[in-house]
């Protein structure tokens, strides 16, 4: 294995053992956060609409 | 002079200090805030000659300014102490000096306030004219606060110098971010109140120009809600994880969302003056873009909290999508009520991109859906925080705990301040959806069936608003027992640590000349040229007006 393929060979294990913590729920709660901030302006935009 | 776990006694009795007059000032801004809900909705008339009007400009000023401003340096003079150690002499000194001022401006513009001589509201627009001792006193307090800003920064520059550290941690780095914003901020109202508000009304110049003095009020108003703000961040980001059994996320992504706001707060004062004449459409459109990039750090505020629940919850075996928010200490009064505060804040945040968007405000402008928005933000988010802090700080100050019963009696002042704000805040949204004025006494506009039909929403406003002070009584029974008879002991200042495993924090986060030099081309990129236009092209000046 030459030099270059070594290396290659450790930032894999490295890619493949650092593993980062569980954060779906997190991800999650973020995008529905989002999700109530659109809903909320697009409810008044609507308000707007109708009242002109 | 490093971490030494509790607040050195002689920065304790500073801070103490000024969390006395915080919550006394939340008491009588309370009693105004009742009686304004019962006048409103027509339950009550006042006696002995009390304007509506000047218990409006007492419950902004006490609540809005007094308590907040209070609160946010005694808590930061507490935090740093306990993060960076006793502070030195000097800045020790210049803090009670500060401490002086403020209260002498505070004593003398609250003076004004009861003699009804002040009775503009707390954003004192022109061309209300109040009496100038009214404005001097809001100098007393500006510089003040000036000292205490100064106090905090001299003993940051000292620690740093003593250290050889380039990163400082990450209280103290927050806490003195907090006071360069309101530097920045409060040259603004300087501006306006020393060279305006004050020759105009000791009749030295008979008229003023409003444009300029509301544009300079909002130039300071709008990062004034960052100032209320960013101390809540601070528990958010710094205590919480610490409270939870977790760990603080990310000390780099915690910097870089206070470094974004000093960039993105100042520059947006326009979105408060979206329906103003004078100001062209495309300064107005700069600014409300510059607004949105405010949700940025939000956004990254909200991710990384919800972070720190998850990990924290799943360390301690939480299971499925959502187990984790299961898992949070529910009945630890310390984190019960800055959680209640974040909730809140959801809502509270959507219903700001709602007020800075141009057509939208149309809409909301002036109306109570306004004050409903920032009795969800100011009065419920923050101030649910400060709560949840001063149930901790006050007995670790003092040498005291907080008991197992207080930890009870503060959930309750919790759950009744949210049912409470959702009464009021609730229908002052809801009334407002429907073209209700804010800042107006009770009135039926002659029996006029849309006014007619806002009523049972003031109702409802009032129910809240008593609902709220019984919270506020509920409040002043916890503060009082626990700075004079909760039993003697040992309350911990929690301090969180960074996740293992998290980036290192880059030096240039703390490179203080490049942030504040960005800062300063975005405030004249967004301010020069309307400044100018309005000073140039200066409307008509307008003479004092007293409607009281």
């Amino acid at each position: 294995m030459g030099v270059l393929e070594e290396k290659k060979e450790t930032a894999r294990k490295i890619v493949t053992t650092k593993e980062g913590p569980n954060l779906k729920g997190t991800m999650i709660a973020v995008m529905l956060l989002g999700g109530f901030i659109v809903l909320s302006w697009f409810g008044v935009y609507w308000l707007y609409i109708v009242r002109l | 002079m490093m971490n030494q776990m509790i607040v050195d006694r002689n920065d304790a009795k500073l801070s103490m200090a000024h969390l006395f007059i915080a919550f006394a000032a939340v008491l009588l801004g309370g009693i105004a805030g009742l009686l304004q809900t019962l006048v409103r909705s027509g339950t009550i008339v006042l006696p002995a000659g009390i304007g509506y009007y000047q218990l409006l400009t007492a419950h902004g000023i006490l609540l809005a300014l007094v308590f907040t401003t209070y609160f946010i340096i005694g808590f930061f003079y507490a935090g740093m102490s306990r993060t960076m150690g006793k502070f030195y002499d000097q800045p020790y000194r210049m803090g009670w000096l500060g401490y002086i001022v403020m209260t002498i401006g505070t004593v003398l513009t609250t003076i004004m306030i009861l003699l009804n001589e002040g009775t503009v509201l707390y954003t004192f627009y022109a061309p209300l004219k109040a009496s100038p001792w009214f404005y001097i006193g809001l100098t007393l307090f500006i510089v003040g606060t000036w000292l205490a800003g100064g106090a905090m920064c001299h003993q940051y520059y000292i620690w740093k110098k003593v250290s050889h550290k380039k990163i400082s941690p990450l209280f103290s780095f927050m806490a003195v971010m907090t006071m360069v914003l309101w530097f920045v901020a409060t040259i603004g109202v300087a501006v306006s109140v020393i060279f305006q508000f004050i020759p105009w009304s000791f009749g030295w110049v008979d008229e003023i120009n409003i444009l300029l003095s509301r544009t300079l009020f909002w130039y300071f108003g709008h990062p004034l809600v960052y100032f209320w703000l960013l101390p809540a961040y601070v528990c958010w980001y710094v205590i919480i994880p610490e409270i939870i059994g977790g760990k603080i996320f990310s000390d780099s992504l915690a910097r870089l969302s206070f470094v974004l706001f000093l960039l993105f707060s100042i520059p947006v004062g326009f979105h408060h003056q979206l329906l103003e004449s004078g100001i062209s459409p495309f300064w107005k459109y700069l600014q409300v873009v510059l607004t949105f990039m405010v949700i940025v750090p939000s956004l990254m505020t909200a991710f990384s909290l919800f972070a720190s629940f998850e990990i924290a919850g799943r360390k301690k075996g939480a299971k499925g999508l959502f187990g984790w928010f299961r898992a949070l200490p529910w009945k630890d009064a310390r984190f019960f009520a800055p959680m209640v505060g974040m909730l809140i804040f959801i809502p509270a945040g959507a219903g700001g991109i709602i007020n800075a968007s141009n057509q939208m405000n149309q809409i909301v402008h002036n109306t109570l859906w306004v004050t409903g928005h920032f009795h969800l933000t100011v009065a419920s988010s923050v101030a649910l925080t400060f709560f949840g802090i001063a149930y901790w700080l006050i007995p670790h100050l003092t040498g005291r705990v907080l008991t197992g019963r207080m930890h009870q009696i503060a959930n309750l002042q919790t759950v009744l301040w949210a049912i409470g704000m959702f009464f009021m805040s609730g229908a002052m949204h809801t009334v407002g959806l429907l073209g209700a004025p804010r800042r107006t006494a009770y009135t039926t506009y002659q029996d006029n069936p849309d006014a007619l039909g806002w009523i049972p929403y003031e109702v409802t406003m009032a129910v809240g608003g008593s609902i709220l002070f019984i919270a506020i009584l509920l409040l002043i029974y916890i503060i009082t027992d626990l700075a004079f008879f909760a039993p003697k002991g040992k309350e911990d200042f929690p301090i969180g640590e960074v996740a293992e495993g998290a980036e290192k924090t880059p030096a240039i986060l703390e490179n203080w000349r490049l942030w504040l030099g960005i800062a300063t081309v975005l405030i004249l990129v967004a301010y020069t040229v309307p400044v100018v236009h309005m000073i140039e092209h200066a409307p008509p000046g307008s003479p004092g007006y007293k409607f009281w």
